[in-house]
């Protein structure tokens, strides 16, 4: 039975916690050094899979040649398709609403800010982009396992950090997206946390969600883990935990302010969203299984591609809960994957549970059946070089 | 004592998060704020979509034509020139009305550039927006169209070179100009005379 760490006693003084918060230099030749490079071999394997699958698409031109730039011109040009090109009119131009249409508005500030911080060092755009995307998947692995740690077995915990590496969505952890560094805020405000550095775990809880509207569920598990302590926390550190649950909300209230401020719009980023057929209501679960079930040829293979990724993380959601991984996790996961479908469709939903943890973490569980991992990273490599492949068909 | 201790415990967790609120916000605000010259070029995108052509008095190759252009359904258009020259306008795409009409590099860009300067809102707003979107300069200057005062207005692509002029006080749309290495030409444009603009 996996221990979970929200009933666990003060892990302040505990050796592993601290050999993380005081370097490299306690992890030589300890038990988690070798973890660690694992997970760094893991993500290297990864990405090495998925520069050459996009290189080897981009070198063949499959299955449409005037869709691919050569690659000495624009090597590894898929890697920046799609949102990548709004995330990079950001940190070249900021943000501008244009009125009833598509605006860039709808992409989240974090992940274009630090581009163009990269840029006024000389680093072009498109490097910096994918240099964060890659380092902040790398830090989020290794967070993750951190995390896993806590919630789950060490053996457990690493896997979770490998399926994470080897995941079939995970070359967009490697694309011009703020999907890898958004997973490194988010396992590392869990993290944070848990070691009672609340004021810490605040900062990367509004990194994360300002980096992605997901992180703003992250209040939901620092509030559920301040809770279960909060006869334990000084006076003060209740105040540092309460700003730790705060935080989230308040960078996204940043961001509804800066909208309101500029734009005279606050909802000018969900506003944006309708130009990409995203409208939140009620219905919304319905109009996504009606649009799922109406969609042509062509389109339905990747509406239901995203569909099927819904459904196996609600699966993942179920075992880690049944693994222990605590609920304000697990229901902070399930939010993640299910309220998207409120916009009347399940485009993008296999990206956006790329996010919710716990899905990791139950994936760890089943494969403590040796045949099952196995499978896992079997099948997990094969199904990420053809999504890296196949990245031109359909926006992630 | 202990209500005390709560509300200073309270007060001290709304300031962190406040903080964190501000510092945010700066960071956001890190990234370049839209400009006057993007600025206009919104409110012009807000006028356009609310404004209607008529038709227009083209000047191309040397001699003008005038032109009219009406709405058939949502998406289609039909342009008629003075000349008799029948255009549909399909989406942002210009069909001739005649079948066998030149299929040459050269003929095929006239027609579009005939659409073009008729007055089609669509094709102004698709340029102005994408121009918008890739954070190219819109704003060339003032100018006047008799004697009214108005902006020089940059749409589209650099090449080749489109350009709206459109009043100073109510930014609705008087001139369209068209520069391309094989065209170039330019138009009057005139408000429509029934609701049935485009």
């Amino acid at each position: 039975m996996a221990a979970s760490l929200e009933s666990a006693p003060d892990l302040r003084v505990s050796v592993p916690l601290r050999a993380w918060s005081t370097g490299i230099r306690v992890l030589g030749g300890s038990e988690r050094a070798s973890a660690y490079r694992s997970i760094a071999l893991w993500w290297a394997g990864s990405r090495v899979l998925v520069f050459a699958a996009v290189l080897a698409a981009q070198a063949l031109r499959w299955p449409r040649e005037s869709w691919y730039p050569s690659i000495s011109e624009h090597p590894f040009a898929l890697l920046e398709a799609w949102d990548g090109r709004w995330y990079r009119t950001v940190a070249e131009h900021g943000y501008l609403v244009v009125p009833q249409d598509q605006s860039n508005i709808a992409f989240f500030p974090l992940y274009p800010a630090l581009v163009k911080a990269l840029g006024a060092v000389g680093i072009p755009h498109s490097v910096g982009g994918l240099l964060l995307a890659n380092v902040g998947f790398l830090v989020g692995l290794l967070a993750l396992y951190e995390l896993g740690r806590t919630w789950l077995t060490d053996a457990d915990a690493k896997r979770m950090a490998i399926y994470a590496a080897l995941f079939p969505f995970g070359f967009v952890f490697s694309m011009l997206y703020p999907e890898g560094v958004a997973l490194a805020a988010v396992a590392l405000a869990g993290l944070l946390a848990v070691r009672r550095r609340w004021l810490l775990a605040g900062l990367a809880a509004a990194l994360a969600t300002l980096a992605r509207p997901e992180g703003v569920f992250l209040a939901l598990p620092l509030a559920v883990l301040a809770a279960r302590r909060w006869r334990e926390l000084s006076p003060n550190e209740r105040g540092s935990a309460l700003t730790a649950v705060l935080a989230a909300p308040a960078a996204l209230g940043a961001f509804i302010a800066y909208a309101w401020t500029t734009f005279g719009d606050p909802l000018a980023s969900q506003t944006a969203q309708r130009a990409w057929g995203r409208i939140l209501s009620l219905d919304g679960p319905v109009r996504a299984v009606e649009e799922l079930l109406s969609s042509d040829a062509f389109q339905g293979e990747w509406l239901w591609r995203d569909a099927v990724f819904c459904l196996v993380y609600v699966v993942c959601l179920g075992l880690a809960l049944r693994a222990g991984v605590p609920r304000g996790w697990v229901v902070s996961g399930a939010l993640i994957v299910l309220l998207p479908l409120f916009t009347g469709t399940f485009t993008s939903v296999s990206r956006f549970g790329l996010l919710a943890l716990p899905v990791y973490a139950g994936l760890a569980f089943a494969g403590r059946r040796r045949w099952l991992d196995v499978s896992f990273r079997l099948v997990g490599g094969v199904l990420l070089v053809v999504g890296s492949m196949t990245i031109l068909y359909r926006w992630p | 004592m202990r209500s005390r201790a709560v509300v200073v415990t309270l007060a001290g967790a709304v300031a962190g998060a406040a903080l964190i609120g501000f510092g945010s916000f700066g960071l956001i605000s890190s990234l370049a704020a839209p400009t006057g010259d993007e600025r206009l070029g919104i409110r012009v995108v807000e006028r356009l979509q609310s404004w209607r052509s008529g038709g227009a008095v083209l000047h191309l190759e040397g001699r003008s034509v005038s032109a009219s252009c009406r709405r058939l359904a949502a998406r289609r258009r039909l342009i008629q020139l003075g000349d008799g020259e029948r255009l549909l306008l399909v989406g942002r795409r210009v069909r001739s009305q005649i079948p066998e009409g030149d299929r040459s590099p050269a003929g095929l860009e006239l027609r579009a550039v005939k659409a073009y300067l008729a007055g089609s809102r669509s094709l102004y707003l698709a340029a102005l927006k994408a121009r918008l979107v890739r954070g190219r300069d819109v704003l060339i200057g003032p100018t006047s169209v008799g004697g009214l005062p108005a902006y020089r207005i940059r749409i589209g692509n650099d090449r080749p070179r489109t350009e709206l002029v459109v009043a100073q006080e109510t930014l609705t749309p008087l001139e369209a100009s068209y520069r391309s290495a094989r065209v170039s030409g330019w138009s009057s444009l005139r408000p429509p005379e029934t609701e049935s603009g485009c």
